[in-house]
C-alpha cells in the first residue's frame, strides 16, 4: 500500500508543481505564491501541525560544516524554527567535511550535556553509531537523515529516527535530465560527468543518477567522468582539460554549483561561451546570478533551508512522542532561465 | 652548504618528458600547443606557491599556513574591490596583508621560539576561521575586467598567469642565489648556531623568510581568484602539501640549507602535466590517486638514480 500511496502522491505533487509553474508565470505580479513557499507547504505538511512544545525543551543539531553554506543555510532553518516554536537548538559543527571523528565527539558531547532530542547529519554511514547507542542508553531520541547505515546501527544497538528528506540520486538523475533535453535541441553529442569527492556518498549518489540517465539515452554519448573533489580550481581545470580532449562536446553534469561555475568560466576563458549545457546541483546564490545572466544553463534546487526546518521539526515531534513518517522527500526544482524568476525568495 | 641549482635536475627533466610522451601516446589532444599552454596556466598558482615554499624549506622550515593566507589575502582583496577601491590598490592591500599573515609566522618562529610547524598549523587554523568569519562561508563573486586578466589574460602568446609565476620564480632564484640575504637564509638553513656565531641575523632573516612566503601565497590567491572569478574561504584548500611536494620532488631538502628552483620548477610541472594528463587521457576517479602517488614516488626515484650515479655512491 505504501508504494502504491507514494507514487500517487508524487504524482499530485508534480501535477501541484507543474500548475504553480504555469500560474506564476501567466500571473506576474498578481500576489502568486512564491515556489519556495509552495515547496515549504508541501514538505511541511508531510510531518503535520505540530503544538506548541515546553518553551523549556533544549534540542542540539549537528549540521556537517558551516565551511560549506549549504548547511550555513540549513543552520538558519534550525534557527528559524527554534524562534518560531519559541524553544532553544544549539548548533554544533565540524570544521571541514571530513572531520568525522570530530563529529563523533561533538554528538557524545551533545548526549552527555542532556539535550531532549538531537538531529544529526552524519558524514558517512558509519562515524555516529557509537554516539547513537550511547544516546539510546539515555534514551534520548536522535533524529538522522537517510545517510546513517540503519542496519549497523540497530546491530550495534542503536535506534535513530531516520528521515529521508535529500535525494541525491534523484538530484543527478533530474539535472542529467535537462542536459539530455538541452542536447537534443542541438541534434544530441557527447556529455560528461564532473563528479564530487569520490567516495563521498552525495557525490557518487548524484554521480550514479547522472551516469544512469546519460547511458540510456541514445543521442548523448557520456564520454568522461572525472572528480574534482568538489574544489573550484580543480573543476576549472579538469573543464579545460575536457574540452581539449572533447573539443565538440554539448554538456557537461558538474556534481555541485560550485564545479558548474568553474566550468562556465573555464569554458568562457576558452571562448566556447554558451556551447557547453553546463549544469549543477545546490543552486546557491552565485549559481542564481549566473543563470539570471545566462551563463549556467540550469541548477537542481533542493531546499537546504527546508532541510534545517524538517529536522527541527521532527525533533519537536520525536519530543512530543508524534508518529514520524520516514520518508519526507522535498521536492526538487530544476532550475533554468524559464523558471528563474520564481526562485527569488529561495533559500 | 651546496648550490644544487645548476639544473641538476636532470633526471626530473627526463621524467617530465617521458611522462608527457606517454601521455601524448595515449591521446592525439595532449600535446598540441593549446594543451601545453593549459598544463603551463594550470601549474601557474602551484609554482607561485612552491617558489615560496623552496625559499621556506632551504631554511629547514615549513610553512602550511599558505593555503589560508591564499584564502584571507583574496578575501581581503575581493572585499576592497567591492568597496570601489581600485583594482592596483586592492591587489597591493591583499598582498600587504600576506605579507603581514607571513610575517607573524615568522615572528611566532623568531621571537617566541614555537616551531614552524607547530606556528603555521596554528595560523593556518586561525587565518582559515577568519576568512570564515568573514565571510560566513559566502563566496564573494563578480570582479572588473581589469582584474580578471591576471586569470585569463594574455601577454602576447603567453597567459598573463604563466608570466606571473615565470617572473615569481625567477625573482625567486634571484633572491636565493645572488644576494646576501638569500645566502644567510641558506646558512640559518643549513646550520642555525653557526650561522648566527657568524653574525646573520637570523630572527630578521626568517620574519623576512616567512613574510615572503605569505606575499606568494597571496600572489597565488591573485591569480586564483582572477581566474575563478570568484574568492572564497574554502580556497587553497590542501595547497600547502601540493607546494611541498613540488619542492620536495625538485630536490630542496627538508633538512635545509640547499634550494634549486629549477627543480621545483620542473617539480610543479610534474604535478601539472599529470593533473591534465590524468583528465585527457580519461584515469577513471577511483585509480587518479594511485596514479598521482605512483608517479610521485618514480619521479623522485628517477632523480635520486641519476644523482647516485654521478656522484657514485648508493645508500
Amino acid at each position: 500500500m505504501g508504494t502504491k500511496h507514494r507514487g500517487r502522491s508524487r504524482i499530485y505533487l508534480r501535477m501541484g508543481v507543474g500548475l504553480i509553474v504555469f500560474l506564476c508565470t501567466f500571473n506576474h505580479g498578481w500576489g502568486s505564491p512564491s515556489l519556495f513557499q509552495e515547496v515549504r507547504s508541501k514538505t511541511l505538511s508531510k510531518l503535520g501541525q505540530l503544538s506548541k512544545p515546553d518553551p523549556k525543551i533544549k534540542i542540539g543539531a549537528i549540521p556537517i560544516t558551516l565551511a560549506n553554506p549549504f548547511w550555513v543555510t540549513v543552520k538558519e532553518g534550525y534557527e528559524f524554527t527554534a524562534t518560531e516554536f519559541g524553544i532553544q537548538i544549539d548548533v554544533h559543527a565540524v570544521p571541514q567535511e571530513n572531520s568525522i571523528v570530530a563529529q563523533l565527539d561533538i554528538l557524545e558531547n551533545l548526549v552527555a550535556k542532556g539535550y531532549q532530542a538531537i538531529s544529526a547529519h552524519s558524514i558517512t554511514p558509519h562515524n555516529l553509531i557509537p554516539g547513537l547507542v550511547k544516546a539510546k542508553a539515555k534514551g534520548i531520541p536522535v533524529i538522522t537523515d537517510g545517510r546513517v547505515d540503519l542496519k549497523a546501527a540497530k546491530e550495534a544497538g542503536a535506534d535513530p529516527i531516520v528521515i529521508r528528506l535529500v535525494d541525491f540520486y534523484e538530484q543527478g538523475r533530474i539535472g542529467a535530465s535537462f542536459i539530455v533535453k538541452e542536447v537534443k535541441k542541438t541534434g544530441g553529442g557527447k556529455v560528461a560527468i564532473i563528479e564530487g569527492l569520490p567516495g563521498a556518498p552525495q557525490a557518487e549518489a548524484r554521480k550514479n543518477g547522472a551516469k544512469d540517465i546519460f547511458s540510456k539515452e541514445s543521442m548523448v554519448q557520456l564520454v568522461s567522468v572525472q572528480p574534482a573533489n568538489w574544489d573550484r580550481m580543480k573543476a576549472y581545470h579538469v573543464t579545460t582539460n575536457l574540452l581539449q580532449a572533447h573539443p565538440d562536446l554539448k554538456g557537461i553534469f558538474c556534481a555541485n554549483d560550485v564545479m558548474a561555475l568553474a566550468a562556465v568560466e573555464a569554458m568562457e576563458a576558452m571562448g566556447k561561451k554558451g556551447q557547453v549545457v553546463v549544469v549543477g546541483v545546490d543552486f546557491i546564490p552565485q549559481a542564481k546570478k549566473a543563470i539570471e545572466e545566462g551563463r549556467l544553463a540550469g541548477s537542481v534546487a533542493q531546499s537546504p533551508f527546508l532541510v534545517g526546518e524538517m529536522c527541527a521539526r521532527t525533533a519537536i515531534a520525536a519530543i512530543l512522542k508524534r508518529e514520524i513518517p520516514q520518508e519526507m522527500f522535498i521536492p526538487i526544482i530544476m532550475v533554468s532561465r524559464e523558471n528563474i524568476h520564481l526562485m527569488s525568495d529561495w533559500k | 652548504m651546496r648550490q644544487l641549482d645548476r639544473f641538476q635536475r636532470v633526471g626530473l627533466l627526463f621524467f617530465l618528458f617521458f611522462m608527457g610522451g606517454w601521455f601524448g601516446a595515449l591521446s592525439p589532444y595532449f600535446l598540441t600547443s593549446v594543451n601545453i599552454t593549459n598544463i603551463l596556466i594550470q601549474s601557474a598558482v602551484p609554482i607561485i606557491a612552491a617558489s615560496g615554499m623552496t625559499l621556506v624549506i632551504a631554511t629547514a622550515g615549513i610553512d602550511l599556513s599558505i593555503g589560508s593566507i591564499l584564502s584571507l589575502s583574496s578575501i581581503i582583496m575581493a572585499w576592497a574591490m567591492k568597496n570601489q577601491i581600485g583594482v592596483y590598490p586592492s591587489i597591493l592591500l591583499g598582498v600587504m596583508a600576506g605579507a603581514v599573515m607571513g610575517g607573524v609566522n615568522g615572528v611566532g618562529i623568531a621571537r617566541l621560539g614555537v616551531s614552524p610547524f607547530i606556528i603555521t598549523l596554528g595560523t593556518a587554523g586561525i587565518y582559515r576561521a577568519l576568512a570564515l568569519i568573514i565571510t560566513e562561508a559566502r563566496p564573494i563573486y563578480g570582479f572588473p575586467m581589469s582584474f580578471r586578466i591576471f586569470g585569463m589574460g594574455e601577454f602576447g602568446p603567453v597567459p598573463l598567469s604563466v608570466m606571473v609565476s615565470l617572473m615569481v620564480a625567477s625573482g625567486m632564484y634571484v633572491i636565493l642565489m645572488w644576494t646576501r640575504f638569500g645566502t644567510h637564509a641558506r646558512a640559518v638553513g643549513s646550520h642555525l648556531e653557526g650561522a648566527y656565531r657568524m653574525g646573520v641575523p637570523i630572527h630578521r632573516i626568517f620574519i623576512l623568510v616567512y613574510a615572503i612566503s605569505g606575499i606568494t601565497a597571496s600572489l597565488a590567491g591573485v591569480i586564483v581568484t582572477a581566474r575563478l572569478n570568484t574568492a572564497e574561504a574554502i580556497a587553497g584548500l590542501g595547497m600547502e602539501l601540493e607546494a611541498i611536494a613540488a619542492v620536495v620532488m625538485g630536490g630542496t631538502s627538508f633538512f635545509g640549507g640547499e634550494a634549486s628552483i629549477s627543480g621545483t620548477l620542473l617539480g610543479a610541472f610534474i604535478i601539472g602535466t599529470l593533473g591534465n594528463g590524468l583528465t585527457i587521457i580519461n584515469v577513471p576517479s577511483y585509480y587518479q590517486q594511485l596514479v598521482i602517488g605512483l608517479v610521485f614516488i618514480m619521479a623522485v626515484l628517477a632523480d635520486r638514480m641519476r644523482r647516485q650515479r654521478k656522484l657514485g655512491i648508493t645508500i
